[in-house]
């Protein structure tokens, strides 16, 4: 029988005309591992928080047709008896916890049941011990790292003994090395416990490989397809480019050699190891040959507009960044890397002037900043901080787009064709009149973003922009960017994600045990591997098929056109 | 989702986070506060003492059902004793007496109108009953009349401004952010919408 | 420092949260009936003893925590000599033609430090007691709905994430050209506008704590088991035998001494 099942399911909010689920019928078997991809915005959390009936006993939706969780639909079932067939770990790991430690966290759940102690005990030790956190039993969660947090996430979900597991983007807020922690840890559990498991991810280029189905959600809500990966990304590619999909890199680049009749595949790849192998099964070997690095973006200016000279930084005693040299030229585009934790934010914060060196200087176009004032600095550095709202203070997006020049004394004359000029270039005329923190995540990020540039800044800072962005706003975000760039504008982004780098940078800072380990030019950096290694640092997937291109007739200018489309 | 009368986990949960946002905001006041009630004396303290009960009025203005007001001024209470509050003892009286004035300002409307008035008359009965409270705690009736009848008015002022008028403000301003889209002043604001844009 | 005393195994921390926030509360009825200053010093004095004797807190964490409130406490002194009900009739000296009398600065010094003995045994029960523990007996003694329990220990654990949010709120106005607060209206203002930010995100985060832990099965309902049962043992007799006997001392004492 079906572990999961629904019919006809129809979901709508509150005061919105549009269904945000439509027609979904869906049967998944029991072992299943399933992901389930979707537009933003577009009905994948919907679908989790129907299926395990949150929708509509505590968030109130329209709900029409029938769901089944073991052949009874959850509103027959209590919110116990639901927990013990069905779990659910949440994206942001902050919000899933409600105790202080983690054995209570476990032990919450496991008291919602109304297990012995003497169970209690057996399941809080078992479970600890299947996510590898059994020394930390007795640890408060404030001392957990994001990826510990959702690994006890799932050893609370375990300790449930659900058979279905929903996983809603849980590695949406982490950095590479924890999200590859957790797939190969969920991958591990799921096929060892035979666990039913339901992805809903889009940084997947990892997790693919272990998937059997993928079911797909369209902008109208319905289910547009349901199918293996390989014949999705195969026979629905231009659907799903449609519909704002994510596609992995991998498929994308596969498909498009397949389209420049470069080669024919047998076996559609959807990991590098598949793309190698039916590569050289097809005796195309590659050739060693450095490849032309795009040197078409690395621009040959040489006006320093930021320098750091022995510059050190304590808190209280602790020595957090250690004697700090580097410059950057106007108008590159330069990526700041490092392992969480390494002090990255500090060192942007020291860069406009929120924190001081305890030692050395700080030079803004051969200026030293610690004489100017935060204000005075803001006027030429922008500052995007890594959650927009923070950022917001006005009731209306053209308020806070005029906000920064009313404070300059200018008037409404001298303000309103500028800010309709950037409300026009950010796409948020039709919001104009909306208040900020009503807006969706892409949206606000723009805002945000916009609000930085009113004075034309010219070095503009970004603390990890696409933390918690899915794939479409990341995109959008950073095509922004590099017009900005291009336009003149100087750019500092401290990031996680290697393939923006790769695909944006042109140069590398890396910040690792509080100093500047790396600084210069992207190709050289991905060629340093035990520098890599060091820093936990994986390479981009678009680096590792550069080797590729050189091979194939026509290959030099595909990463090019890879990520302009 | 029915519309119960009684509170659901949700609106609890909102409750405390609002009690503890406003406990995180008040210690950059707590000093200021110790100040002024050591040097100007219980009259100048009387005029912010509505600024403790901003969050029980807020939070029935926000979720507009019976006992709210009660509920959230106790919720706040015991937050405050789980954050450290040296003063443990007193606020959970304070926080019991506080939180039955606000309720019956409320109760007096018959709990169908959360307009400026009703929060007001909260507000002002929450810090009538801060008074009554204190004054037996404290020990006012060994002060002059004048003294005493002095920081009465100033509490009940502050009770309406700050408690009554300030919190609507807040409110209304973090309702249209949409975050209050699932609770009554969300929802009264979005039907509110819906008839606009009928007319 | 807190959870360092909290989490010690001493007599006090052992005790059950309910019995000393019972204790507390007769602490404070017992107090309101009184308005010579002996009572309160006494009072005060041996608790700051037993807080660090049977708690285990330095005496100098305790001092410390007092410091500040003392100057509250000293403000009842002045205002029962500026304005008291009735002018003593002991005059000790005059001060700016303002006569200042015994009886006066007695009740005053008597309600000062009555205020004390509210902080001493608020800081008794708050050094003592673990949040989690406080909150588990609430619903298991005191059989405070678990819906209620469970929602503020969740609520309770933002309250790190809110600080550091505030952090953030604080330094993002300054970029946008907010600095720093100048005098009481500025910080009024400024008060205002970080409210929104913090109370939205609070707002968010409590909704998806309340979906998660339904998730987990969380009805609300009494209908659960417990890992930790708090339940009442000889430590509380003691405890309770303890109190009544400092009652009966004291009352002793202001029969015999006082009359």
């Amino acid at each position: 029988m079906a572990v999961l099942k629904t019919q006809q399911l129809m979901v709508r909010y509150p005061y919105q005309n549009a269904s945000i689920l439509k027609d979904i019928d869906l049967t998944i078997e029991k072992g299943e591992k399933v992901l389930i991809l979707g537009p933003s915005g577009g009905g994948k959390s919907t679908l989790a928080l129907t299926l395990n009936g949150m929708i509509p006993k505590s968030i109130e939706a329209e709900a029409e047709g029938k769901v089944y969780i073991d052949g009874k639909s959850p509103l027959d079932l209590s919110f116990k008896e639901t927990s013990q067939r069905i779990g659910l770990l949440f994206q942001d790991s902050e919000t899933q916890f409600c105790m202080l430690t983690v054995e209570d966290e476990i032990i919450f759940g496991l008291e919602n049941l109304g297990l012995s102690k003497s169970e209690m005990e057996r399941r809080v030790e078992e479970n600890l011990r299947l996510v590898g956190l059994e020394k930390w039993r007795t640890a408060q969660l404030k001392e957990l790292s994001g990826g510990m947090k959702q690994k006890l996430g799932i050893a609370c979900l375990l300790a449930m003994d659900t058979d279905v597991l929903v996983l809603d983007e849980p590695t949406a807020n982490l950095d590479p090395a924890s999200t590859e922690e957790i797939f190969d840890l969920v991958i591990k559990l799921g096929e060892e416990l035979n666990k039913t498991i339901l992805f809903v991810e889009h940084k997947l280029d990892r997790l693919l490989p272990h998937i059997e189905r993928v079911i797909v959600l369209g902008t109208n809500g319905k289910i547009i397809a349901d199918d293996t990966p390989r014949n999705l990304f195969t026979q629905q590619f231009d659907t799903l480019l449609d519909q704002g999909i994510w596609i992995p890199k991998i498929c994308r680049f596969a498909k498009k050699l397949e389209q420049q009749g470069v080669i024919n595949w047998l076996n559609f790849p959807l990991s590098l190891q598949e793309f190698e192998k039916e590569l050289t099964r097809q005796n195309i070997v590659p050739h060693n040959s450095m490849v032309q690095s795009n040197q078409s973006r690395v621009r040959n200016q040489t006006n320093t507009i930021l320098q750091l000279k022995n510059m050190t930084f304590a808190y209280k005693t602790h020595e957090v960044l250690k004697n700090i040299n580097f410059s950057i030229q106007s108008g590159e585009f330069v990526a700041l890397l490092g392992p969480n934790g390494t002090g990255k934010s500090t060192l942007a914060k020291l860069l406009i002037g929120l924190l001081h060196p305890s030692q050395g200087e700080i030079y803004f176009k051969n200026q030293v900043i610690q004489k100017k004032n935060v204000q005075e600095l803001m006027r030429s550095v922008g500052f995007v901080f890594q959650n927009p709202e923070h950022q917001f203070i006005c009731d209306t997006v053209e308020q806070e787009l005029a906000y920064g020049l009313k404070l300059l004394g200018w008037s409404k004359e001298d303000w309103h064709p500028k800010v309709q000029s950037l409300l026009e270039a950010f796409q948020l005329v039709e919001h104009k009149n909306q208040n900020p923190f009503s807006l969706s995540q892409g949206q606000k990020r723009r805002l945000s973003v916009a609000t930085m540039l009113m004075n034309d800044q010219e070095l503009l800072i970004l603390d990890e922009p696409t933390f918690g962005q899915d794939f479409v706003n990341t995109e959008a975000l950073m095509k922004l960017l590099r017009a900005l760039n291009q336009q003149g504008k100087t750019i500092l982004m401290i990031t996680h994600d290697m393939e923006l780098v790769y695909e944006y940078a042109n140069k590398v800072l890396l910040l690792h045990e509080g100093e500047i380990q790396y600084g210069g030019d992207v190709e050289t950096f991905f060629a340093h591997t035990t520098l890599l290694e060091h820093a936990s640092i994986k390479v981009p997937i678009s680096y590792a098929l550069k080797h590729w291109l050189n091979t194939i007739e026509g290959g030099e200018n595909l990463v090019t056109t890879l990520s302009e489309e | 989702m029915k519309n119960s009368k009684t509170l659901n986990l949700r609106e609890i949960v909102v409750m405390a986070s609002i009690a503890i946002v406003f406990g995180v905001l008040y210690l950059g006041w707590i000093f200021f506060g110790q100040v002024v009630r050591g040097v100007l004396g219980p009259v100048g303290w009387g005029l912010i003492t509505g600024v403790w009960i901003m969050a029980p009025t807020m939070c029935a203005y926000i979720i507009q059902k019976p006992g709210v007001a009660l509920a959230a001024e106790l919720i706040a209470a015991v937050t405050e004793i789980l954050v450290g509050s040296v003063n443990a003892g007193t606020v959970l009286l304070l926080g019991f007496t506080q939180g039955l004035g606000a309720e019956i300002g409320l109760a007096l409307f018959l709990y169908r109108n959360y307009k400026l008035p009703g929060l007001m008359l909260a507000g002002v009965l929450g810090t009538f009953a801060n008074f009554m409270t204190t004054y037996v705690l404290y020990g006012y009736s060994q002060y002059s009349p004048l003294v005493t009848w002095l920081m009465l008015g100033a509490m009940m002022i502050s009770g309406a401004i700050f408690a009554g008028l300030g919190s609507k403000k807040i409110s209304d301003a973090l309702s249209c952010t949409g975050v209050l889209d699932n609770f009554a002043l969300g929802k009264l604001r979005r039907q509110n919408q819906e008839l606009n844009k009928g007319v | 420092m807190l959870q360092h005393y909290q989490k010690s195994d001493h007599f006090l921390q052992q005790v059950n949260p309910t019995m000393k926030l019972m204790s507390l509360l007769t602490v404070i009825f017992y107090m309101v009936l009184i308005f010579d200053p002996w009572t309160p010093f006494l009072l005060l004095v041996v608790t700051i003893i037993g807080i660090s004797l049977f708690g285990g807190v330095p005496l100098r964490f305790i001092l410390l925590i007092l410091l500040p409130f003392s100057l509250f406490a000293f403000s009842f002194v002045w205002m029962n000599v500026v304005f008291p009900d009735e002018r003593g009739e002991t005059i000790l000296f005059t001060l700016f033609n303002m006569p200042v009398a015994l009886e006066n600065v007695q009740t005053g010094l008597s309600l000062g430090l009555r205020s004390l003995v509210f902080v001493s045994w608020s800081l008794l029960f708050v050094c003592t007691t673990e949040p989690t523990k406080f909150m588990l007996s609430l619903v298991q003694n005191c059989k405070l709905p678990p819906r209620f329990g469970y929602g503020m220990m969740a609520a309770y654990r933002f309250l790190p994430l809110f600080r550091e949010e505030l952090n953030q709120v604080r330094a993002a106005h300054r970029i946008r050209g907010l600095g720093e607060p100048k005098g009481l209206k500025g910080k009024v203002d400024e008060t205002k506008r970080y409210m929104i930010p913090l109370l939205a995100s609070a707002i968010r985060k409590a909704e998806r704590v309340a979906i998660a832990m339904e998730s987990k099965g969380f009805d609300g309902s009494t209908e659960r088991s417990y890992y930790r049962v708090i339940s009442w043992t000889k430590k509380d007799l003691i405890f309770g035998f303890g109190l009544f006997l400092l009652y009966a001392g004291l009352t002793l004492g202001r029969i015999f001494f006082l009359q």
